[in-house]
């Protein structure tokens, strides 16, 4: 691969968080990507997302990712006003974001079939997940941080929302990082896995080496057994 | 900035067009017109003073989705994320002197007890106190969020209270007012609400940077 086409790079990246530590990360991302960072919870993996979301400064390495403007998130909740219908979020958003694009926007509300004149606040959890992810996508972003968004879905609309990613990334040769819990989520749609473990990545492979999510599991049981 | 101010308007919109907050005003209203008569004024000054306090309503709103965070991802500079919540509390305070007078309007009618020069005056007063109101607690819900207001108002009362302790400040103050001709007044009031509408914009950017947009 090209090094001009590395969009995310991450070299021996640390950050010292209170008690907890980010140890000498290492990553690149190229176009096409979908990398899924799993592991326990207090592993690092939302830290090294707001590492990647430019939220948080590193204490030690070196980072290279594209603006601000050029990524889009997809928070684990939702963070647009309750009150407010999709027909009003429609009126003000383009303001917000330097790419905007109307019709995308339109087109994602319409293929995910979110109601137009209800507020959010009556929206179940599956159709808050799929607005953050229509306004994530929505703004040409070349890179998509995804923060657990697949859980607590019930499976249909999980496997919606996992293609509609899957499907963007290879349209706009975007690139994808997700935090999850869910084997199968990384089975279905990611190309690469991160496995993270006290702040530190302990497994980067390519998920093509896996048959399926118990081959994954199994590797996943020797590595803990491992340690 | 537009976006963000159109979006405080939506939600201004929401929170008081609902016909129960219409229909005990309009009988708030009735009640101090049978009972105050030409006094009721004040319930207008009364009424424009609760609305002000509909900006803690938007900031209330953002802290419980986590609209800063969201903010953050967007790239937009904090000037301009502050900029839009002044506008809208220029915004309320407009719509604050308007009710003041519609209601002034209607009792002017039925009493006839103010001259219409008098009337304008009070409606320039209230926009102007309105506005100085809501200058100097921005940065205090800025950094306290809803307790903002109660602080504020607190430490307003307590500057107030040392304020009268020094000698002779009422008399001087009165004096200096007395000098100058009406014209003056209007524009010293307007260049100070400037001057604190400025310091406040300053202040609040400050804490929202500190708060919401460092990056840690």
């Amino acid at each position: 691969m090209n090094d001009k086409n590395i969009i995310v790079q991450l070299d021996s990246v640390s950050k010292q968080m209170g008690e907890f530590c980010l140890h000498h990360i290492n990553l690149i991302a190229n176009p096409n990507d979908i990398i899924a960072i799993i592991g326990e919870n207090g592993a690092g993996k939302t830290t090294l997302l707001k590492i990647l979301s430019h939220l948080y400064s590193i204490d030690s390495g070196k980072i290279s990712l594209p603006p601000i403007h050029e990524m889009g998130f997809v928070f684990d909740s939702n963070h647009l006003h309750e009150a407010l219908s999709i027909k009003e979020i429609e009126r003000f958003i383009p303001y917000l974001f330097q790419k905007w694009d109307d019709a995308t926007f339109s087109d994602y509300i319409d293929k995910l079939e979110i109601p137009r004149e209800k507020a959010i606040k009556d929206f179940s959890k599956g159709m808050k997940t799929k607005l953050g992810i229509a306004v994530a996508l929505s703004h040409h972003a070349k890179v998509l941080l995804l923060d657990e968004i697949t859980s607590g879905l019930d499976p249909l609309i999980r496997d919606e929302v996992l293609t509609v990613i899957k499907d963007y990334v290879n349209q706009y040769s975007a690139i994808a990082i997700m935090t999850t819990h869910l084997l199968d989520d990384v089975i279905k749609i990611a190309n690469k896995v991160i496995v993270m473990n006290k702040g530190t990545i302990i497994l980067n492979q390519h998920v093509s080496e896996y048959r399926n999510t118990d081959s994954l599991e199994m590797k996943l049981k020797e590595i803990i057994a491992g340690k | 900035m537009f976006g963000l101010f159109l979006k405080d308007l939506f939600l201004l919109k929401k929170h008081w067009l609902k016909t129960k907050y219409i229909f005990i005003l309009f009988v708030f209203l009735l009640i101090a017109v049978l009972v105050l008569k030409e006094n009721s004024l004040i319930v207008s000054v009364f009424i424009a003073m609760l609305f002000l306090n509909s900006i803690q309503v938007l900031f209330a709103e953002d802290m419980k989705t986590g609209w800063p965070e969201f903010l953050n991802t967007t790239g937009l500079p904090v000037g301009k994320i502050v900029f839009a919540r002044f506008l809208a509390s220029i915004l309320i305070s407009l719509l604050s002197t308007a009710i003041s007078f519609v209601i002034n309007l209607l009792l002017y009618f039925f009493f006839d007890s103010w001259s219409f020069k008098e009337m304008s005056t009070i409606l320039l007063i209230i926009f102007l106190v309105s506005l100085l109101y809501l200058f100097i607690l921005l940065p205090f819900i800025y950094l306290f969020d809803t307790n903002g207001i109660t602080i504020a108002i607190i430490l307003l009362f307590i500057a107030a209270f040392l304020l009268s302790k020094v000698n002779n400040i009422t008399t001087n103050i009165a004096n200096f007012i007395n000098d100058l001709a009406t014209v003056n007044i209007v524009m010293v009031s307007f260049l100070g609400l400037l001057f604190i509408g400025c310091i406040s914009y300053g202040i609040s950017i400050i804490i929202y940077t500190n708060r919401f947009a460092k990056k840690l």
